[in-house]
């Protein structure tokens, strides 16, 4: 009997329980001091509940003091939960969703959605589905209201869906938080770095923002744009970019060009637009608003350049797209003007949104986020890539989880190696808030081979060896080099502004040209696989210098330092003409020359009074006649071309030298061809 | 005294059967025993000696026998046999050529092919054989050997129809079924292959290395749950079979048990503490269940017991991938790549 009775007590115990107990003084008879403050602190979450989710962060602050005094009110763990899935905690609003339906499971309409979404963000798939679809059967109206509110569910167990795929299937990535020197406890976001992953500029809501100020409309600090570099492989403790990048405004970073030099930010004034910045010497330009090619009425948000900086794809929600925000992209005329927007879509875009375009440094991955792709949840981070022979993009790709989780993944951006992503997210690990992460993907997994051995031949004891063939991985390597490095004054090695022309040799077509920095000499230029490139870094009252870098269709990443040493014009200075090109065997000049021609023709033309010696050289196959002929005659060709550039005949020379004064080896295919040359010297000017 | 040696040559007439020698040289000792047949006393008591495999005192016999009777054929060929037992493969040679220089028997060719083999001539041990089949055609044990060393010169087409002679003359030559299956797997002819193995086994049940043959087989056709069930037949049939605990093992990870798997790799390493297989194997177990320390250390362990085993370098560097440690893994992968992995080639892209 008295086990009955306990029995019953627990029983009831557990009744009580899980009772809804409302917030008034009835129920509280015996604490009433406790419950004033309590009930205050109900009422002070309650004013800020209701401006909305920016002040949910505040809000739940208070909610949670009353929750302590008082757990089982259905309303108030309602509304914790909803604080919590709208800011940053949003895992943790499960605990409360799930306590509020338990106490009353009329507590609000929308808790069945709420729940869901909260699952949904946990990973949590068929509870997830489970969810909206009670949702669903909520719904009872016809409205458009009701109708809309149905087929969002309806979008959500679809993304429900596609994650539990995806999650089967993992990417194979290390995700390592940035690091304090990058990371604060604020939001950290936004993340830009250069091609060789030496510049990272972000965005942060600190409190050393510029003017220090909190925007009241969604009562955080205003952003600013910071900037790390890395030294010897460590991110440097973040800067503030200061003016006048930063201002008393918003500032966010969302696009850098390859080599770090150009910034494209994101201003919030107008509905947002866009602005450009480039780093003279040391010192950032003020930010100039793009033209109204990209800049509209509308919202442009994110942008990014094309490596040879001739594109600018962007975002922008103006009408006339496919719906939502929408990617699109403009390139620049002879004049330096961005020209007329071209939608980029329906193979990139959707009737949702797009955001956060980044174009890989080989000039035709474009990474951007979707939320109307078979994403996992929110916004997902997809992949195309830009076919130039039918001119057109393949069909995109989900980067797959963990890069994509069923909250938004946006602003991705991804070294030229392919190695490495960055993104931000909200990890209770990280060091609060948003927090800047890098993606080290490691590609298909890698198999272990296992061996074995059976006993084949009866007559033999010794087991048998069972061959193995370790299978082949496809290799999904970025096609591009780097060349990068430092421009100087040969003489006092002093770092220069000099020009670099990236030329298309046989096209004979100046891809792009670009600007060392001039107080660091740098420069860095992104080169897709498959052509033969001249490079010819240009300053005026200097010898030109040149480069030939062929690089087949088939190699693989590679990041190449070149450090040029320009010359002034000085009698007996000479420079190797590394463009021109000589049929085999023959001194006929190929077409890809060209290019190297006209640029030796404009020094002519530039110093009138220059007079220069052509030589020619060869490696030290074929007999030592041979060679001296064809030096000889090689460079005569050269000289042919510029007298009928109208060159004057008595301003040139030309001489063979054949194998004599070889610069490499003749023992090795790279060093003949390096013998293999034409250059010129100055002999008088 | 002459009774005594007769009861000896009578003897060896019965223990005889048993081994190599030939028997019918027995009958010819029995009946030439006039008591003046001193050669032929010392040959039976050579065989006697080699019965109870009291080789040295067979040889020593031998020996005497042919220095009685210089062209005494069947005492050169039975020295042949004796120097074969005692591992003097070159002198067994000899005696096999003298012995065909007196008569050309084929048993002589097949034993001198089994010598030559010894000595690792295989050309020379094939032509024998063939010569053995020359002159006896329904000499099945030519034929299967024959096809053993077709098989071991990768000529699995040329073996097939030398275990199918075999098995033609010795329709249940359970050995032949075996290795005829085998190249038949070598040749891709799963199927065919594991007929062949079943046949076997009809032939002789207690053959656990045709279990263990079979289920190979069945692995490479991704009958994963046949192979683990003959697997443990061939465990079940030979005592301490590591091979199949090793490919039990390996079956296992192919049918994604992993802690199945772990577990004959470990089974395999306590039967052969130095089985630098199952070492590495286990490495491959412990990498899927995320123990990439244990993955590498067992790697680490397989690399010690073979100095120049390729694939654990490559496996080891896998292992070290996930443990953050590139330069290892870039190291180990080259050092893969010199010891012959071509498939490390795909991973060292990003070394320096």
């Amino acid at each position: 009997m008295k086990k009955i009775i306990l029995l019953l007590l627990v029983v009831l115990a557990n009744t009580v329980h899980s009772q809804n107990v409302e917030f008034v003084k009835e129920n509280f008879a015996n604490n009433k001091d406790k419950f004033r403050e309590a009930k205050g602190r109900l009422d002070a979450g309650d004013k800020l509940f209701v401006q909305g989710p920016m002040f949910y962060k505040l809000a739940v602050y208070h909610y949670f003091a009353a929750n302590q005094f008082n757990p089982d009110n259905a309303l108030l763990n309602f509304k914790i939960g909803k604080c919590c899935l709208y800011s940053s905690n949003k895992i943790r609003s499960i605990l409360y969703l799930e306590k509020a339906l338990k106490l009353n499971p009329a507590v609000d309409p929308q808790i069945h959605y709420m729940l869901g979404k909260a699952y949904h963000l946990d990973l949590q798939w068929d509870k997830a589905i489970e969810e909206f679809k009670v949702f669903q059967k909520t719904l009872t109206g016809t409205d458009a209201e009701s109708l809309s509110l149905s087929n969002d569910a309806d979008k959500q167990i679809a993304e429900c869906l596609t994650g539990k795929d995806l999650e089967k299937k993992p990417v194979r990535v290390f995700i390592d938080n940035a690091g304090p020197e990058v990371n604060s406890k604020y939001a950290d976001y936004g993340t830009v770095i250069s091609a060789d992953e030496s510049v990272m500029l972000f965005t942060s809501r600190r409190d050393n923002t510029t003017g220090g100020g909190v925007d009241p409309a969604i009562n955080d600090y205003f952003e600013d744009i910071y900037m790390s570099t890395k030294k010897d492989g460590k991110w440097t403790p973040a800067v503030n970019m200061g003016p006048p990048i930063n201002t008393n405004d918003h500032e966010s970073t969302t696009g850098l060009s390859a080599d770090g030099q150009k910034l494209l930010i994101y201003i919030g004034k107008n509905n947002g637009d866009l602005f450009e910045s480039e780093l003279k010497g040391a010192v950032w330009s003020k930010p100039e608003k793009m033209n109204k090619n990209i800049n509209t009425d509308y919202h442009e948000s994110s942008a990014c350049y094309s490596p040879d900086g001739k594109l600018v794809y962007f975002v922008s929600d103006k009408p006339g797209g496919l719906g939502g925000s929408d990617i699109y992209v403009s390139a620049k005329d002879e004049k330096g003007r961005w020209g007329k927007a071209v939608n980029l879509g329906p193979s990139i875009n959707t009737q949702y949104n797009e955001e956060g375009v980044f174009i890989h440094p080989d000039g035709k991955t474009l990474y951007f986020s979707s939320r109307g792709r078979e994403t996992m949840g929110g916004y997902d981070i997809f992949k195309s890539v830009f076919d130039d022979k039918t001119k057109t993009w393949s069909n995109p790709e989900n980067l797959g989880y963990p890069v994509n989780t069923p909250d938004d993944d946006v602003f991705f951006a991804i070294s030229a190696s392919g190695k490495h992503g960055y993104y931000s997210s909200v990890s209770e690990k990280g060091l609060g808030e948003k927090d800047i992460y890098m993606i080290t993907f490691l590609g298909p997994e890698k198999p272990m081979i296992l061996n074995n051995e059976d006993n084949l031949l009866a007559s033999l004891t010794a087991p048998v060896k069972e061959t193995v063939i370790a299978p082949v991985i496809a290799i999904k390597e970025a096609q591009l080099t780097i060349l990068k490095g430092k421009i100087t004054d040969a003489l006092t090695q002093q770092p220069l502004e000099a020009t670099i022309e990236i030329v298309d040799n046989f096209r004979n077509e100046i891809i792009a040209s670009f600007t060392s920095n001039s107080s660091t000499g740098n420069y860095l230029v992104s080169l897709p696989a498959g052509k033969n490139y001249g490079i010819a870094v240009k300053k005026e009252s200097y010898l030109f210098h040149s480069e030939n870098f062929d690089i087949p269709m088939t190699a693989a990443f590679q990041e190449v330092v070149k450090d040029v040493a320009l010359s002034n014009v000085a009698v007996g200075n000479k420079i190797i003409l590394k463009n021109i090109f000589f049929d085999f065997g023959k001194s006929t000049l190929r077409p890809e020359s060209t290019n190297e021609l006209e640029r030796l023709t404009k020094l002519l033309n530039d110093i009138p009074t220059l007079k220069i010696e052509i030589s020619g050289f060869t490696d030290s196959k074929s007999s030592a006649e041979f060679n001296l002929k064809l030096s000889e005659s090689r460079a005569k060709s050269v000289v042919d071309y510029l007298v009928k550039a109208n060159i004057k005949a008595e301003r040139l020379t030309f001489v063979g030298y054949g194998k004599e004064q070889p610069i490499a080896s003749n023992d090795t295919d790279e060093g003949r061809q390096l013998n293999r040359r034409t250059e010129f010297k100055i002999l008088s000017k | 005294m002459k009774t005594k040696k007769i009861v000896l040559a009578l003897f060896c007439v019965f223990a005889l059967n048993s081994i190599n020698a030939q028997t019918d040289t027995i009958v010819k000792a029995k009946i030439l025993d006039d008591g003046s047949q001193d050669a032929e006393k010392f040959y039976n008591s050579g065989i006697a000696n080699f019965a109870a495999k009291n080789f040295k005192d067979a040889l020593a016999d031998f020996d005497k026998a042919i220095g009685v009777k210089a062209d005494f054929e069947k005492a050169y060929y039975n020295r042949g046999s004796t120097k074969f037992e005692m591992k003097d493969y070159k002198g067994a040679v000899a005696d096999f050529d003298k012995s065909l220089s007196l008569l050309q028997n084929p048993d002589s060719y097949f034993s001198r092919g089994q010598a030559k083999y010894a000595l690792d001539n295989k050309t020379g041990a094939l032509a024998d054989y063939s010569k053995t089949i020359e002159l006896k055609s329904d000499h099945a044990q030519a034929y299967y050997y024959r096809g053993g060393i077709k098989f071991e010169t990768a000529d699995y087409k040329g073996a097939v129809d030398d275990f199918t002679q075999a098995i033609r003359i010795k329709p249940d030559y359970a050995y032949a079924f075996n290795d005829r299956g085998s190249a038949k797997r070598q040749l891709e002819d799963i199927d065919g292959a594991i007929a062949d193995y079943t046949s076997a086994l009809k032939a002789n049940p207690a053959m656990g290395f045709t279990y263990n043959n079979r289920a190979s087989a069945k692995r490479k056709k991704n009958d994963f749950k046949g192979a683990i069930s003959d697997y443990t037949e061939a465990i079940s049939k030979k005592e301490n079979y590591y091979v199949a605990y090793n490919n039990r093992g390996s079956a296992k990870y192919d049918a994604g048990d992993y802690q199945g798997a772990l577990e004959d790799f470990t089974k395999a390493i306590q039967l052969k503490s130095d089985y630098a297989f199952a070492f590495n194997n286990r490495a491959t177990a412990k990498f899927k269940l995320k123990d990439y320390k244990g993955s590498a250390d067992d790697c680490t362990k397989a690399i010690q017991l073979n100095a120049n085993y390729g694939y654990s370098y490559l496996n080891r560097g896998i292992a070290k991938e996930m443990l953050r440690d590139n330069a290892g893994a870039c190291s180990d992968w080259k050092k893969a790549i010199e010891l012959g992995v071509e498939s490390a080639k795909n991973y060292t892209g990003d070394c320096n």
